[in-house]
């Protein structure tokens, strides 16, 4: 399997991001990415067994730009069945999935922002504007995701991309909760406010504005 | 939007002192609010402050936190600026030794937060907060803030260098 052949996938594949397009259709293309996913990583985890972290990090790259894809196809098909609480995630996901496939490897600057771009205009013109929320935490210890040393200990720089992944902070003492702020620019968009009110009368789901017991 | 400001700052030794700290000679990081600190256990770093330290540590940079012996909490807030970013002080003596050590420093942070923009283009660039307190005479500080996207980021870097030069012209 060859980048070449991957991109190329990938940018066949872009045909099937359109909400008209069949459902049916829609869940064909996700298992078929799927398979080509599982391909990806075999090579990136060959790469990483022989320390190409380069090479390794180029397919990490690829591996998130067929997941932007899988996402978006996804987002559709929960849209379709009326899920769209579910289809804001894999939207989400699907950003996020852009973003750390440059992160990784700038394999082609120029088709990648195109991604990341795409699916910042659909979170505008298909879903209504969130409220965000952001909570604040005393974090008193918390460990590197790729050595699992303490985090002051190791070199590596969170958000960075090392030999096939992404360095992430995992905390691991919480000494307190500070507060939750409700802010226009969240770290994780996946935080925000999902229903207004409460089950006596029924809380209203801000997507659909639908009450729901 | 005004993207750098400067002003005095309280003599941040006498502070220090009061709460049982002495002043490091390095790039000494502090959690932003230290002025208004009552008491030691209230001390809570930006979150990003572990970064910072391995951005210096990597590039040679010394560098010191309130104490070497103790291990401090910070706080994580999972919005605002790309990265949250301590208060950085550089006293005279220190920039005696190391005359360039403001615009190093800068110039590595600079380097850590484009590299952490990747994905961003210029038009979303992310916000970025930086404070920077020198110690420009024996006891005499100034603040320099920048406060602004991290694609002007530069600029900041650039007003430094010519805080440096025209520091130079004065003291020849």
């Amino acid at each position: 399997m060859e980048r070449k052949e991957i991109v190329n996938l990938i940018k066949e594949k872009s045909r099937y991001l359109y909400i008209t397009r069949d459902q049916v259709i829609l869940e064909e293309q996700i298992s078929l990415l799927k398979e080509t996913e599982k391909d990806i990583i075999e090579m990136k985890e060959k790469y990483i067994s022989e320390r190409n972290e380069e090479q390794a990090n180029l397919w990490l790259s690829l591996e998130c730009m067929v997941k932007v894809l899988i996402n978006g196809l996804m987002m559709f098909v929960l849209l379709k069945k009326g899920d769209p609480d579910n289809a804001w995630n894999s939207l989400i996901d699907a950003q996020n999935n852009a973003h750390w496939s440059i992160i990784a490897c700038e394999f082609d600057r120029e088709f990648q922002q195109a991604y990341l771009n795409h699916f910042d205009q659909l979170e505008k013109w298909l879903f209504p504007p969130q409220t965000f929320v952001s909570p604040s935490m005393r974090v008193e210890l918390s460990e590197c995701s790729v050595c699992k040393k303490n985090m002051l200990d190791c070199d590596h720089i969170r958000g960075q991309c090392y030999m096939g992944q992404i360095c992430t902070e995992v905390v691991t003492k919480i000494k307190q909760f500070n507060h939750l702020a409700m802010v226009s620019n969240p770290a994780d968009k996946k935080c925000r406010n999902t229903h207004v009110g409460n089950t006596n009368p029924p809380k209203q789901n801000l997507m659909t504005l639908k009450n729901e017991e | 939007m005004e993207l750098i400001k400067t002003e005095g700052y309280p003599n941040i030794r006498l502070k220090a002192e009061k709460l049982g700290f002495s002043v490091p000679n390095s790039v000494w990081i502090l959690p932003k609010g230290f002025e208004q600190l009552k008491d030691t256990s209230a001390i809570l770093y930006d979150a990003d402050y572990d970064t910072v330290i391995k951005i210096l540590r990597s590039n040679n940079i010394p560098y010191s936190l309130l104490d070497a012996n103790t291990s401090f909490s910070k706080l994580q807030n999972n919005s605002f600026e790309i990265l949250s970013l301590p208060l950085l002080v550089f006293t005279y003596e220190f920039l005696k030794e190391n005359p360039e050590i403001i615009i190093q420093t800068i110039k590595v942070l600079a380097d850590l937060l484009r590299r952490q923009s990747k994905p961003y283009t210029k038009e979303n660039s992310p916000n970025v907060n930086l404070t920077i307190i020198k110690e420009e005479k024996p006891s005499s500080f100034k603040k320099y803030v920048y406060n602004g996207p991290e694609s002007s980021f530069e600029k900041f870097l650039e007003y430094m260098k010519s805080v440096d030069e025209n520091g130079k012209k004065r003291d020849s």
